[in-house]
């Protein structure tokens, strides 16, 4: 018989309608499955996405379409059947987790925050939304799926053990993220009382957040349809073109690039086989 | 069998719309925004499942071998690093 997942899942699931279905339901219990904990320096580091899920259609699909185009390693979760951490060079990096509905796919990036209840009740009073209330994931720590005033969704985390650590980044390592938003100002300001981020404008349009001047994310302001408010993640690879051309081999697509005009290096934007974006960054100097 | 799928599919898209409104207590308008493409897709980049995404602006990563961004002054988030306001 099989197990049902943890509500850590539902959790990450995050994306509106699944959570609060979910939530409206209320039977899910956090406390079946333990998940491995996440990779820690002992330290907090407030303001930094520290973890990466994705709530996929097939978790089988891009779990191969992932380990074939980035090299991530597959980690199976012991006692729990649907869900799998992902390894980049031997650090546990993120997860995949199925969608109760195969339309809603996304990745959902953990932020760290001082206290997730307080984090989740300032949402609420402040535009935001609380997708799924705060809950405690054994190992993990404290987390709720929360969304932004614009409907970006994230989850917010305080870890159990600290947060991972300010390595330089290796090829496979999420590397960035940037809020894509309707409101620069609004969300400027909404982020700034939440995690305390600093603000900065760089080459022409681009925006950063950031904390304790370390450059947390960046931000880009939607001025176009087709693209709703979201938190897309970025991945390090050694070399652009060469994963480029395997991402159709693995049954993914090329949204955007290679781009050599944006940013310091090379970037391209795919969507896997089961619909979930993700960017991708070439250094400029590799 | 037509008739049911037809059914689910109304009940979900009712669903997408009112339980958003209904359990965030007045927030809600922003999902039922969300554009519901039962066919095509859920999610901020629905819309985008092969065709190249337009995109006008400057995104990516900060770089090593780009100036430091030169923030603003720190601010006091209104939730302290270590806990309750």
């Amino acid at each position: 018989m099989k197990k049902k997942r943890p509500l850590l899942i539902s959790s990450i699931l995050g994306v509106a309608m699944t959570a609060l279905l979910l939530a409206s339901a209320g039977t899910r219990n956090l406390q079946a499955q333990t998940v491995p904990p996440l990779p820690s320096s002992g330290t907090r580091h407030i303001g930094k996405f520290v973890w990466f899920d994705l709530v996929s259609s097939d978790v089988e699909r891009a779990a191969a379409f992932y380990s074939q185009v980035l090299g991530w390693q597959i980690e199976r979760v012991w006692g729990i059947d649907d869900y799998v951490v992902v390894r980049a060079n031997g650090r546990r990096i993120g997860g995949i987790t199925p969608a109760e509905n195969p339309a809603e796919v996304g990745w959902i990036g953990s932020l760290s925050v001082g206290d997730v209840d307080e984090a989740a009740a300032w949402v609420k009073e402040h535009g935001g939304r609380v997708l799924q209330d705060p809950a405690d994931l054994p190992n993990r720590g404290r987390m709720a799926v929360l969304a932004d005033p614009q409907g970006a969704v994230f989850a917010a985390l305080r870890s159990r053990n600290g947060d991972s650590s300010d390595r330089n980044s290796l090829p496979g390592d999420f590397a960035w993220v940037e809020l894509w938003t309707t409101d620069l100002e609004g969300a400027h300001d909404f982020y700034r009382r939440l995690v305390g981020y600093q603000y900065a404008a760089v080459r022409g349009g681009y925006h950063v957040f950031g904390r304790q001047d370390i450059p947390r994310a960046g931000v880009v302001e939607i001025k176009w349809k087709g693209v709703e408010p979201n938190w897309l993640p970025y991945v390090v690879v050694r070399h652009l073109a060469n994963v480029l051309r395997g991402v159709e081999g693995a049954g993914g697509s090329i949204l955007q690039g290679p781009r050599d005009d944006f940013g310091d290096g090379r970037v391209a934007l795919i969507v896997d086989p089961t619909g979930g974006v993700v960017g991708l960054w070439q250094e400029r100097s590799r | 069998m037509r008739r049911l799928r037809k059914a689910r599919r109304v009940i979900v898209v009712a669903a997408a719309i009112a339980l958003p409104a209904c359990a965030s207590g007045g927030g809600g308008g922003k999902v039922g925004q969300v554009s519901y493409d039962l066919g095509g897709g859920w999610g901020p980049w629905g819309g985008y499942r092969a065709a190249p995404v337009y995109v006008p602006v400057d995104i990516g990563p900060i770089g090593p071998s780009e100036p430091a961004p030169e923030f603003e002054a720190t601010p006091i988030p209104e939730i302290p690093d270590d806990g309750r306001r």
